[in-house]
């Protein structure tokens, strides 16, 4: 049975998954979380502790715009979206990590031995 | 350790070294991810534990929002970039002129000492009053691209609190020192105005200063309103 993917993010992912979620549509921190939980099925976890720091980092550099907005319950809610350079980040750190996907698939799959005549 | 109740998360994060308008943020997110785990079925336990340890969260938060304040340093570095921004646009301004000129005295001389054409002149003459007109506009429009460039990220156009003062505050000392960094240079700059002489035979290397001194007090004056504009142009 395959073994199943840690459920810690990668290190040096965050920026790469945040922005690609983004990317999605705008989102607050809670709709970010569920939103990875979902589409890996539940494999990776994105911690509180280190998704708004995180957040905050990538606004800081410019690649996400922040803007409140109330929440159906009635809190002030931030949401999160690309900027312009955010987009292009993103669309280069997606074309790395597949890069970097494909060279570890290329190196770690085991060729089938021959068979013995 | 973990907080053991919403009070102490609120006092935690009333106890962090960052801006006052940052607290806020990242109360009010950290407040409803709280509760919107709550409304998805945790406990308040589960919720306050979903965070992790206090230390670890000051450690992470703390430099990030202290660098939403812009220092005096961050000023000084914006009046190298708004100085060399400058310095590149009188540059460019000036080979552009002077290749101008000198293309148009290359015509000027074939015509006047070749064959005698009432056209070609009248043409000539308009393409010299065209070149007066834009010698001075095309000095800005160099020094408005380069700035454009040189301070497209900077985080002071995102409405951030400094400790110099407003952002527009903010702009006009960084202005203030780009101009001081390339009044400094003059000299320098008139030994690099004799070699646009030499390369594009352009005899206006005093103009050109003179030009270029112009509008560095354009862009002295301009700098606090410039501030005003520029989240704009960072949207």
């Amino acid at each position: 049975m395959p073994k199943r993917p840690a459920d810690e993010l990668p290190r040096g992912a965050m920026r790469a998954i945040l922005l690609s979620l983004l990317a999605d549509r705008p989102s607050h921190g809670y709709a970010l979380v569920q939103a990875l939980q979902k589409r890996t099925n539940g494999a990776l976890t994105l911690k509180e502790g280190t998704l708004y720091p995180a957040l905050h980092e990538l606004e800081a550099d410019g690649l996400i715009d922040a803007s409140w907005e109330t929440s159906p319950e009635g809190r002030k809610r931030r949401i999160y979206s690309l900027t312009p350079r955010g987009r292009k980040e993103a669309a280069s750190w997606r074309d790395r990590w597949l890069a970097m996907a494909d060279l570890l698939r290329d190196l770690l799959v085991v060729p089938h031995p021959k068979p013995a005549r | 350790m973990s907080f053991q109740s919403l009070r102490e998360l609120q006092s935690f994060v009333r106890s962090l070294d960052a801006p006052e308008e940052r607290r806020e943020v990242v109360e009010a997110e950290l407040l409803d991810h709280f509760f919107a785990r709550i409304a998805e079925g945790a406990s308040e336990a589960e919720a306050l534990a979903a965070f992790g340890s206090q230390e670890a969260l000051r450690i992470r938060f703390e430099p990030v929002e202290r660098g939403f304040v812009l220092t005096r340093l961050d000023a000084v570095r914006d009046g190298a970039r708004v100085g060399a921004a400058f310095f590149g646009a009188s540059l460019c301004a000036a080979f552009v002129s002077g290749a101008y000129w000198s293309i148009w005295r290359q015509v000027w001389f074939a015509i006047d000492g070749g064959w005698h054409n009432r056209l070609a002149m009248e043409a000539l003459d308009y393409a010299a009053n065209f070149g007066s007109l834009t010698d001075g506009a095309l000095q800005i429009g160099f020094a408005v691209a380069f700035l454009a460039w040189a301070l497209r990220s900077r985080r002071w156009a995102r409405g951030m609190r400094a400790e110099v003062g407003a952002p527009s505050l903010h702009f006009g000392v960084s202005s203030g020192l780009g101009l001081a960094a390339v009044l400094v240079f003059v000299p320098l700059l008139e030994r690099i105005m004799g070699l646009v002489h030499l390369f594009t035979g352009f005899l206006g290397g005093e103009l050109g200063i003179a030009i270029w001194t112009a509008s560095s007090i354009l862009l002295l004056l301009v700098g606090p309103i410039g501030a005003r504009i520029a989240p704009r142009a960072n949207a």
